[in-house]
């Protein structure tokens, strides 16, 4: 039996001796020149050769002409060769740019149900129905790999509007050991493990709580360089320090995040350090009085009227460290596939909290903690399995002064923890099917707010 | 949990069956993609195996390494063959997807060749010389000692593993000079420089007929080396590589026994008779 051999390979010999390609193509953009062909016989040019001797069939019009000669069939067929390799370089040459652009996406549809959906509204009259359909990414990329630069452009279009994700003008380095990458733009924080990790390959349908909560959005922009030696991984990013999708800096201090790890094929790791500074703002409000009509006479009497002072634009100003460590690891499992491991865990403090003008009060500085590990388990190519349980302390009781009195700051009971599992399918390299339940505890208080999530991911 | 109790665990044990069973590969089938320069090692290997194992059907196609490495990740091959390694980016999506780092298995060896025209009175070529070649810097060949004519470099496709190896190895990650023309296989350059007098490419040795191999110096004080049997396997030649497969986890069934005779001492006589170099 002869093995199958596809279209456009090179075709199979019964010798060991190479294959005889015909006459190669033409493919640089410039100055490129036909393999040398022996040259025809100047008489057997039929455009511009030399008279051909006169023919019986000149002097007979119905008689057949005589065939070329073998010489002349071969010139001419050279020729066309020739005109078919010019017409293929500049082909090719066109083709050579286009495939420097890289386009690809993805869109998630799913259904989630919630545990505390229902068909109520709250006292702002908004909908409490939290089970629906959605489009949760409409995500479309574009990359451009040219010649030592890199264009990157993404967008998510969702039924919520279209939202620019990541913007990235970036340099690439092609002469050191190191290849270094300059960008400038908007990009993810380099911190970390899952904010890096593409929601295009989350097993999970959303990112831990942990990193919901301490790094809203994934993204920034400022300016980021990032480098590669051997098993040695860096990054480091200096950027607004703004919440996402802001306009503007709201600070003049620049924050600096960055992450310094070592990648050794079945185990890859990180440390990770954010440091800035946040400022947020309150409006000022003008006085205002408000009648109630509390017991329905229309008449004004002054236990009706509710009078709130004017205040001054007033602003928070605290600092920002983040710390972090992540770990993953792969092995193979006979007869089942991949098995992926991976942690993380993430120290955060807010600190030097200052309204206005007053001084700082440790007592507000928050401490959070949070952590999160996750199992992947393949099931041959087409499935798998995936558990994950993450942690979220938005208040770390220990950390406070014991003169603090405030509840919030004390931080009593308000601990999160996630634990979540599912099933993954893809029937092809371009579809995902995800399946997952999570069953969120709150550390105090009960609430039936679990969530099952089924997906459907189609990209390109 | 009431999620779980309203679907239903039956109904999600059966999706993930229908995944796991309904997407596998047809039994008995083993499809092999990738580089150029192994097409025909791969196919020789087939031919062979298939004779003893008439139950086993092997697909064999090129392509380009890069385009095996792809069709690995994508799950469109269950083996790659590549001439080169595998990059870190490469890698990380492998992980992504398979939660796996693959495997990789060398099962020959290389000398990559240098050609020039039967004509050209080259005989041997230092690696810098190589470099200024072929980024453009030197177009004449009596730059480098040869005769008073202009160039003409012949390369591959960015697909090519070969493609990469020569970029990383001899141009030292530079840009291949604007006026090399790409060819579409190893094939295809030696066609080419067998009939242009001044022509000079590279390739696979398994290639290397009807036209001249020259010598290749790792640097101007050092002999000139032939890519040959004792010189590619003791690393004195200067362009000898590792050839792989990669798979995506440990081979199993027809895929194993592929393996596993392909590194046989039988495996590797094809290697040989090809024109290639055993690993061992």
């Amino acid at each position: 039996m002869a093995p199958a051999v596809a279209p456009g390979s090179e075709p199979p010999s019964s010798s060991p001796s190479p294959p005889q390609d015909p006459a190669p193509a033409e493919g640089g953009p410039t100055e490129a020149r036909p393999a040398p062909a022996p040259t025809p016989p100047a008489a057997s040019d039929q455009q511009g050769g030399a008279p051909q001797p006169a023919s019986p069939a000149g002097d007979d019009p119905g008689a057949v002409p005589p065939p070329e000669p073998t010489d002349v069939r071969l010139g001419n067929l050279e020729g066309k060769v020739g005109g078919l390799d010019e017409a293929a370089s500049a082909t090719r040459s066109i083709v050579d740019r286009l495939n420097r652009i890289k386009l690809s996406g993805y869109i998630q549809g799913r259904y989630e149900w919630h545990g505390d959906s229902s068909d109520t509204v709250d006292a702002s009259g908004n909908s409490k129905v939290k089970s629906q359909f959605l489009v949760r990414r409409g995500r479309l990329k574009v990359i451009y790999d040219g010649t030592n630069a890199e264009y990157l452009l993404q967008i998510d279009a969702t039924p919520s509007g279209v939202v620019l994700k990541d913007a990235e003008a970036t340099f690439v380095d092609t002469w050191s050991p190191f290849g270094l990458r300059l960008t400038v733009g908007q990009f993810k924080w380099p911190f970390g493990y899952e904010i890096l990790q593409s929601s295009g390959d989350r097993e999970m349908p959303e990112r831990a709580l942990v990193i919901r909560s301490l790094f809203p959005g994934e993204r920034d922009r400022g300016v980021r360089l990032t480098a590669r030696y051997e098993w040695l991984r860096f990054a480091a990013a200096l950027v607004n320090g703004n919440v996402p999708n802001g306009t503007t800096d709201r600070n003049d201090f620049k924050d600096l995040v960055g992450r310094v790890g070592g990648d050794f094929g079945w185990i890859v790791g990180g440390l990770s350090g954010y440091y800035g500074r946040r400022l947020d703002g309150k409006p000022a409000t003008a006085l205002t009085t408000v009648w109630t009509d509390k017991n329905g006479d229309k008449m004004l009497t002054p236990d009706e009227v509710t009078t709130t002072p004017a205040s001054p634009a007033t602003y928070q100003s605290y600092g920002l460290l983040r710390l972090g460590a992540d770990v993953q690891t792969y092995f193979d499992i006979p007869g089942l596939g991949g098995l992926a491991l991976k942690g993380e865990l993430i120290y955060a403090k807010d600190s030097n909290r200052a309204l206005g003008t007053t001084p700082a009060n440790p007592c507000l500085d928050r401490t959070q903690l949070g952590w999160i590990i996750t199992a992947v388990q393949n099931l041959g190519d087409y499935a798998g399995l995936v558990v994950r349980v993450d942690s979220f302390d938005p208040n770390v009781t220990l950390a406070l002064p014991d003169s603090c009195t405030l509840d919030i700051a004390k931080g009593l009971g308000d601990r999160v923890n996630t634990y979540g599992f599912g099933a993954l399918i893809f029937p092809s390299s371009n579809v995902k099917a995800t399946f997952t339940y999570e069953h969120v505890a709150e550390q105090s208080i009960t609430i039936a707010n679990d969530v099952f999530t089924a997906q459907l991911q189609a990209r390109f | 949990m009431h999620a779980i109790k309203r679907f239903g665990w039956l109904g999600l044990a059966a999706l993930v069956w229908q995944g796991v069973a309904g997407g596998a590969a047809a039994a008995g089938t083993v499809t092999i993609k990738g580089s150029d320069t192994m097409v025909i090692l791969g196919q020789r290997w087939a031919e062979e195996f298939m004779k003893k194992h008439p139950d086993v059907t092997l697909q064999v196609t090129g392509g380009g390494s890069g385009t095996g490495i792809s069709a690995l990740i994508n799950g469109t091959t269950d083996v790659c063959q590549s001439s080169r390694a595998m990059s870190a980016p490469e890698k990380e999506k492998l992980r992504d997807r398979y939660a796996t780092t693959g495997v990789e298995i060398p099962v020959a060896r290389d000398g990559l060749s240098v050609y020039v025209n039967a004509a050209n009175p080259m005989t041997e070529i230092s690696m810098d010389q190589l470099k200024l070649i072929f980024t453009g810097k030197v177009t004449n060949w009596k730059e480098v000692g040869g005769a008073d004519s202009k160039i003409v470099i012949y390369s591959r496709e960015n697909s090519s593993g070969t493609y990469v190896f020569f970029k990383e190895h001899v141009l030292k990650n530079a840009d291949y000079s604007p006026r090399a023309q790409t060819m579409p296989g190893t094939a295809a350059v030696v066609n080419a420089v067998s009939k242009e007098k001044f022509g000079i490419g590279y390739g696979g040795a398994a290639y290397a007929k009807g036209i001249k191999i020259l010598k290749v110096k790792k640097d101007d004080a050092s002999p000139g080396v032939l890519p040959e049997l004792a010189n590619v396997q003791s690393g004195t030649y200067a362009l000898s590589r590792p050839l792989f497969f990669y798979l995506r986890n440990q081979p199993a069934g027809e895929t194993k026994s592929f393996v596993d005779w392909v590194l046989s001492a039988e495996g590797q006589g094809v290697v040989t008779k090809v024109g290639y170099f055993p690993v061992k």
